[in-house]
């Protein structure tokens, strides 16, 4: 027998008008019920509509520009949500939804404290008057979500908190009103892994506690498996497959799914080369490399030697104190091998990329690039590139795709006049899987993956020796984030590069890295082969973050594919 | 091999722009005026319009109509005062130079000078010495926008040097600037002015120029420094440093072209503002000289008019500047709604 549905979406199409343009329809036909105290999980990459479709639940799109269509219907309880008026919706906000966010910074405003912020959302859910009611509850909730010293936390600002603990205030605000739906939109994505283990954990525990049901919306089929009763996929504003959890996940029946549970490498699946999802949503099978890594004696790419960094941050008073960030390190990089960097925010490991990238001086210790005279900014850029993190703010807007690829040229005078570099870019833009017709273009007009296979093709013209890739793929969705690891993998193979792939994700890490360095807090922690590390890591730390990767996929399904 | 590729752009952020300025309608609308404006200035500057504003073509006063009849006319006889002036009594002495007047009068009588007529009314009235009050706003608008456009054109010059320099570099140079900056905006505005106009010691266009120029760069300074603050650590100048590139080439190749967008809107803005100085100065006294005109010294001859009750003089300039302002506010506007690269999807 089954329970009557808490909430029920039916034939949800939302669309956004555009100034001059036909609207743009971002989520067509949904269905999908939420049942009371069940965790239903939203899953999909960019631009799917997963995000679109938890707003309008919450009737939080702008009027203005969101349209959603007369046939759509979102029952709550059996109500339509879309008929009601917005005094009740107020109240059904404020009395039965919950819902937090990915950006618990962006969240919180930074000029009240956290007391005054809590104790506003307590204040109107449970309609109490006296301060000090409002006080108790607000200690109550905080020690519920488990932060620590919940009285001096009352009184600090925002800022003066992890991201982490930010993220359990907000959860804090959400369940002040003994939600009976909370919708978390991406709750840990901007967390690191190991705090992200923490949120989940402490979500699943509440959820039993108030009996609550949770609209978990990710891109992260592996984080659904953790928490997730039901799992609906979602692809370009369309379901793709919903069903149980346990069903979806070990027998997907639609090759997108199949595709978002492949595409993402795992630490128990370690394939040479990743399968990808093409333009239809189609899985395409991995390729297999024709030639295994060639054992050849190895030579040194990059030796670096007791560097170091530290920045001036603002003290108390006149004083100015300094931050290290870098405690000394040192390492080898060889030719055609990967040296894989692991660390959290601010474990230092961007400032070490940006070291070696000669964007930063180090403080002390010696950056060497063996057998090559290196003089100055110029003598370096042959030697070492940089991948960044962001591809949407890496190329330059206002440069088209010619000039990017043919300006490092110019630079470094290779090529003798202006066809000829031309030329040169055109067979770089060939080898990233784009062609001329890109020449033209401006960075605006490419999805996330083809700009960062550009922002690949303008550091590979200058023939560099190493390549550092510092958190080259996070912004990427997973499937695009395959091509661009088996895009890095073949050019490996082919240019000898050495790569320092530096990421916060281990299982990526994992895949691409023949060696490990594992930084904390400015320091190395442990080092060492990388299937060594990861079979039986010796730090405490190194020990915490494997555990905290989410296992969520029964390893049996992963041997099966 | 090489192969040549068509090398024709496809959109690009300027064009997206001014697409989306044409869309708007006020934006359309205040183009057109500036623009009229502008070319307007340009037949002035080429001497088509507006190049007769000096002549006394009207009786002084002459008031504005728009239904001029036949009868519209005075003719002042010519030459009379050349015979009045012989008849000095001279009690007995021979004027020493009556060799030289003879002379004179002969030739005067050989030129037989045509009687000058002049008009009674005129379409948009005439000053105190009859000069036509259309002819002068014409000239009066050239001058007025012209030092207004040069003038914006090397404030925004020197706000965009010094606010790149001191923005990507820091530090020293920036400390620096900053200092100039702070001591420069501390002093009252009209009073700074007052100053460079008394170092300069000579009146006219070039002087207001420089006045406004070396003034108003301070508002530019501050916002392309912010946005070079802003820029010079984000990762496309990162990568570019990284590619070997120069600073210099960071600055003006790079980072240039990304901020344009802020410059141009502080452009149009300064330009606003500099026309509404110019008239000030000239008001003041401080501006144009005498035999140049602009809407700022005919506002000032305007204002001992209005006491007798000539008020065109001070209609027309204003309206013809009012427009013009206004035109270019709402411009400046729109296009800076166009610029907003948080607006383009």
């Amino acid at each position: 027998m089954k329970p009557s549905p808490l909430l029920e979406v039916r034939d949800l199409e939302v669309a956004f008008r555009q100034a001059g343009e036909m609207p743009l329809v971002a989520v067509r036909g949904v269905d999908f019920t939420v049942p009371p105290c069940a965790t239903v999980a939203l899953v999909g990459e960019s631009g799917s509509g997963k995000s679109v479709t938890a707003l309008s639940i919450l009737r939080l799109l702008p009027e203005s520009q969101a349209h959603i269509h007369e046939r759509s219907r979102i029952l709550w309880e059996g109500r339509n949500l879309l008929e009601f008026s917005p005094q009740a919706m107020r109240t059904l906000r404020r009395r039965s939804l919950g819902m937090i966010f990915q950006d618990p910074q962006g969240a919180l405003n930074p000029v009240f404290t956290i007391g005054m912020q809590l104790g506003e959302s307590v204040r109107r859910a449970e309609g109490m008057g006296s301060a000090r009611q409002v006080r108790r509850r607000s200690l109550e909730l905080l020690a519920q979500v488990g932060i620590a010293n919940p009285e001096t936390r009352l009184s600090a600002y925002p800022h003066q908190l992890s991201g982490g603990q930010q993220q359990r205030v907000m959860i804090a605000m959400a369940i002040s009103t003994h939600p009976q739906l909370l919708i978390a939109d991406e709750p840990t994505t901007a967390l690191d892994v190991t705090v992200q283990r923490q949120i989940m954990t402490l979500l699943r525990e509440l959820q039993r506690e108030l009996s609550m049901a949770i609209l978990f919306i990710t891109h992260d089929l592996a984080l659904v498996g953790e928490i997730a009763d039901e799992v609906v996929v979602m692809r370009q504003g369309r379901v793709v497959e919903q069903g149980r959890c346990s069903e979806v996940l070990v027998t997907p029946r639609h090759d997108y799914t199949r595709a978002l549970l492949t595409c993402r490498p795992t630490l128990g699946n370690l394939p040479e080369r990743l399968p990808v999802i093409d333009d239809q949503g189609n899985l395409m099978p991995a390729r297999d490399s024709s030639s295994p890594r060639s054992p050849d004696p190895l030579s040194v790419a990059l030796e670096v030697e007791g560097v170091s960094k530290s920045f001036v941050v603002q003290g108390s008073g006149w004083r100015r104190a300094r931050f290290q960030a870098l405690e000394p390190l040192g390492f080898v990089l060889q030719t055609g091998r990967t040296l894989g960097v692991v660390g959290e925010s601010g474990s230092g490991k961007s400032t070490l990329a940006r070291m070696v990238a000669g964007i930063l001086a180090p403080d002390t210790g010696r950056i060497h690039f063996p057998g090559a005279e290196v003089t100055g900014r110029s003598g370096r850029a042959t030697q070492v590139q940089m991948v960044f993190q962001n591809p949407f703010a890496s190329l330059n807007p206002r440069f088209t795709i010619a000039q990017l690829l043919t300006e490092p040229l110019m630079l470094q005078g290779l090529g003798s006049h202006a066809d000829e570099r031309l030329a040169l870019a055109v067979r770089w833009l060939e080898r990233v899987g784009l062609n001329e017709r890109a020449l033209n273009r401006y960075p605006h007009e490419f999805s996330g993956g083809q700009r960062q296979r550009i922002a690949i093709a303008r550091c590979l013209t200058v023939n560099p020796r190493v390549l550092i890739c510092d958190e080259s793929v996070s912004a990427l969705d997973v499937s695009v984030q395959a091509q661009v690891l088996n895009l890095l993998r073949d050019l490996q193979d082919e240019l000898d590069l050495s790569l320092l792939f530096i990421s916060h994700d281990l299982a990526v890490v994992r895949f691409m890295a023949d060696e490990i360095l594992v930084l904390y807090a400015g320091q190395v922690v442990e080092r060492g082969k990388a299937e060594d590390v990861y079979a039986r890591p010796r730090h405490p730390y190194t020990q915490q973050l494997l555990k905290a990767i989410p296992q969520g996929i029964p390893l049996s399904s992963q041997g099966a594919e | 091999m090489t192969q040549i590729y068509s090398l024709k752009r496809s959109e690009n952020a300027w064009s997206l722009a001014l697409r989306r300025l044409w869309r708007d309608p006020v934006g359309r609308f205040s183009l057109g005026v500036v623009m009229g404006y502008l070319v307007l200035v340009g037949m002035v500057l080429a001497g088509w319009l507006g190049a007769r504003w000096n002549d006394p073509v009207a009786v002084n006063y002459a008031p504005p109509t728009w239904c001029a009849t036949a009868a519209n006319r005075v003719t002042l006889p010519a030459g009379e005062a050349w015979d009045r002036s012989s008849v000095i009594p001279l009690y007995g002495w021979t004027d020493p130079l009556e060799p030289l007047w003879s002379e004179a009068r002969a030739a005067a009588q050989r030129i037989q000078p045509e009687p000058v007529s002049y008009r009674l009314t005129l379409f948009f009235g005439a000053d105190k010495w009859g000069r036509d009050v259309g002819q002068k706003v014409l000239k009066g608008t050239q001058t007025s926008v012209w030092v207004g456009l040069v003038a914006a054109f090397l404030a925004t010059f020197i706000g965009t040097v010094l606010g790149a320099l001191a923005g990507y570099y820091g530090r020293g140079v920036d400390d620096l600037l900053n200092g100039f900056y702070g001591v420069l905006t501390s002093i009252p505005y009209l009073l700074l002015v007052f100053a460079v106009a008394a170092v300069f010691q000579q009146k006219g266009v070039g002087t207001l120029i420089l006045i406004l120029g070396l003034t108003g760069w301070t508002g530019v300074f501050r916002l392309v420094r912010a946005e070079y603050l802003k820029h010079r650590t984000r990762e496309y100048v990162l990568a570019a440093g990284a590619l070997g590139a120069s600073h210099g080439r960071r600055v003006w190749v790079h980072i240039l072209p990304n901020v344009s967008h802020v410059i141009l809107v502080q452009f149009s803005q300064n330009l606003v503002g500099f026309i509404k100085s110019e008239v000030i100065l000239s008001f003041l006294g401080f501006g144009v000289p005498v035999s140049s005109v602009s809407w700022g010294s005919m506002l000032n001859e305007a204002q001992n008019e209005l006491i007798l009750g000539k008020w065109w003089q001070l209609g027309v300039t204003t309206v013809a500047m009012a427009i013009f302002v206004t035109a270019l506010s709402l411009l400046t506007d729109a296009l800076r709604d166009a610029l907003d690269p948080r607006l383009n999807s």
